[in-house]
């Protein structure tokens, strides 16, 4: 009789807890299947608390003065706005413009370049950079280790008092892969919720001839490293995935990124080039330079009238998510 | 009662054929056994000191002939030469074996699994951040031959894919009882250029060349 009951609550308990899981990290309908390996690291909302508290912890520079919150600003989807390239510790500039952070439990690799290879281990980049928070995580975790509040935080989510880095930098995973956006006006739309104005419908077609093979719905990019076409800035030498693959076929190439909430994540390109939608678009029609990556759509230039140029912008601007943006479980929110 | 028989008949086999086996991994230089920060002599009058020497062992098995006898589970060891703790463990075998076969460094699956723990802690300096991927082998020190900045060397060993694959198999005969494993520098030294393979620090083919050859090195001593 006894162990009927146990076994009862044990199942109660188990489906509970699925259904948190479930509740924690949802693909939105229609979308692929998310490429982080969430068996690996199963979402718990105390493993997401801290690593709420960690993004927004400049514990983790080298003086305290940096956080990854500092150059990833939820208000303009985790991009650095208003700097072309990074802007780290001691106003030291890095090479790269801050990346919006939208839907990473579908990436691949990261990095403009792919530099990295998971997203646990993506934290460990800046941490290490002399011109971000120049570091090591070793001395991290021994810092949080001596504070008040993360050893206890630690033990209830990882049932170890001991801070490690392994679940340090899981729990930045946790928090970061919550930032999934889709619920845009473009969502919508698809959803039959909504519809597009005649301009952004028209902006929509445009889009779907001429942007979509590299921005790829329903994440807009194919995860894949392509040319667009920018020519090189002489003063940064960066030849992006080449730097990696050190073959010569990947000169020039740079992970496409994503389009969402692409209102906000300004500047644009992996240098920050461009401040406006316009001058991206300017690009496209008449910017192209020609390099062996380029590919045969994009030789020519992209042939864009000034009112095509419009409804294209039109369209760009339905992918803005307000809800992700003010989501109030990504901000900082004091501590 | 015949129960507690054929019990003791059983634990009496399986104690009889399980066998606690040290493995034991050592660095020399000359015969001796490597002490850091301390200078040796390289043939030509050239002098070097080694400043740290590290590695990873991985997926160690054992074998008599062509059968794999034993598994290590979850079997990853950084080394370090200069720390104790790190270069003693134990397996145990339950058969004869006569060959030891394990990697020189860590694979490409594990490579880009994420955050690991225990010796897999990207946190113990073998992880390289701005390109992830482990660091097999880290060799580091200070030689008169080598025309860099302070005369210092690094060789970090790594690379996990294509071409770049670093991580090397070794396969040595060994006799029953405890293994020492030895990794002869000085071998080393003679079989590399430090004038020109002194600084590897990223996948490549440099980093592979070297892999190869330090991995045809390791021996079993007694
Ligand atoms: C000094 C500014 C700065 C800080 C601090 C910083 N980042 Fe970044 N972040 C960047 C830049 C620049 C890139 C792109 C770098 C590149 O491609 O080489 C980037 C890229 C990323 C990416 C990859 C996104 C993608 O889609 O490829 C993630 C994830 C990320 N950062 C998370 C973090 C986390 C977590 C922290 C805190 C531990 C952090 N960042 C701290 C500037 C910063
Ligand atoms: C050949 C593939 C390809 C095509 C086609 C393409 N893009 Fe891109 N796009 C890229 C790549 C790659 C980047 C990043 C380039 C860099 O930073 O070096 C990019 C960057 C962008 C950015 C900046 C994003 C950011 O966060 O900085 C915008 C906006 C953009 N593209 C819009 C468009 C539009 C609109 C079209 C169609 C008119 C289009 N793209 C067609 C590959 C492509």
């Amino acid at each position: 009789m006894r162990k009927r009951w146990v076994i009862g609550i044990l199942a109660a308990l188990m489906v509970l807890l699925s259904f948190k899981k479930e509740r924690l990290f949802t693909e939105p309908s229609g979308w692929p299947e998310a490429v982080y390996d969430f068996k690996r690291n199963p979402p718990d909302p105390a493993k997401i608390e801290i690593g709420r508290l960690l993004f927004y912890d400049p514990v983790l520079s080298r003086d305290s003065t940096i956080s990854c919150g500092s150059c990833h600003l939820q208000y303009t989807a985790f991009a650095h706005v208003d700097h072309r390239l990074s802007h780290g510790i001691s106003d030291r500039i890095g090479t790269r413009n801050a990346p919006a952070l939208v839907n990473l439990a579908w990436a691949r690799d990261f990095m403009w370049d792919g530099a990295v290879n998971h997203l646990d281990v993506q934290a460990l980049a800046p941490i290490a950079n002399p011109d971000e928070m120049d570091e090591s995580i070793a001395h991290v975790v021994a810092k949080l280790q001596k504070t008040e509040r993360y050893p206890a935080l630690f033990y209830a989510a990882y049932g170890d008092s001991a801070i490690k880095t392994e679940y340090v930098l899981k729990s930045l995973s946790q928090f970061m892969l919550t930032f999934v956006s889709a619920n845009s006006r473009y969502d919508r739309v698809k959803k039959g919720l909504d519809t597009f104005t005649a301009k952004e419908a028209k902006g929509y077609a445009l889009f779907r001839t001429h942007c979509s093979s590299c921005h790829t719905e329903p994440l807009f990019t194919n995860q894949r490293y392509e040319y667009n076409g920018l020519p090189i800035d002489d003063s940064l030498q960066d030849w992006g995935r080449m730097r990696i693959t050190r073959r010569s076929a990947d000169s020039l190439r740079f992970k496409v990124p994503t389009l969402r909430n692409i209102e906000f994540s300004y500047p644009y390109m992996h240098d920050g080039r461009f401040k406006s939608l316009h001058q991206v678009l300017n690009h496209y029609a008449s910017g192209i330079q020609q390099a062996p990556a380029l590919p045969p759509s994009l030789q020519k230039g992209i042939p864009l009238s000034g009112s095509d140029k419009a409804e294209l912008v039109a369209f760009l601007l339905t992918l803005t998510d307000r809800e992700f943006l003010y989501n109030n479980a990504f901000s900082f929110r004091g501590r | 009662m015949r129960f507690f028989l054929l019990y003791l008949l059983f634990s009496g086999v399986i104690a009889a054929r399980c066998q606690e086996v040290n493995v034991r991994v050592t660095a020399s230089f000359s015969g001796k056994p490597l002490l850091l920060e301390s200078f040796y002599q390289l043939p030509g009058g050239d002098s070097i000191a080694f400043d740290g020497v590290r590695f990873y062992i991985s997926d160690i098995a054992l074998y008599l002939g062509d059968k794999r006898v034993y598994t290590e589970k979850d079997s990853y060891h950084l080394v370090d030469v200069s720390d104790e703790v790190t270069t003693h463990f134990r397996v145990s075998a339950t058969q004869h074996f006569d060959k030891i076969v394990f990697h020189l460094g860590i694979d490409s699956a594990t490579s880009t699994s994420g955050a690991l723990g225990g010796d897999l802690d990207p946190g113990k300096g073998m992880f390289w951040t701005w390109q992830s991927g482990y660091i097999n082998c880290k060799i580091e020190g200070r030689s008169n031959r080598c025309p860099t900045r302070h005369h210092d060397f690094s060789l970090h060993l790594g690379g996990y894919s294509g071409a770049d694959l670093a991580i090397q198999e070794i396969a040595l005969p060994v006799s029953p009882g405890d293994i020492v494993i030895n990794l002869p520098l000085d071998k080393f030294l003679a079989a590399i250029d430090l004038r020109r393979q002194h600084t590897v620090m990223s996948p490549g083919p440099g980093a592979v060349a070297l892999s190869k050859t330090l991995a045809a090195l390791f021996e079993v001593s007694r």
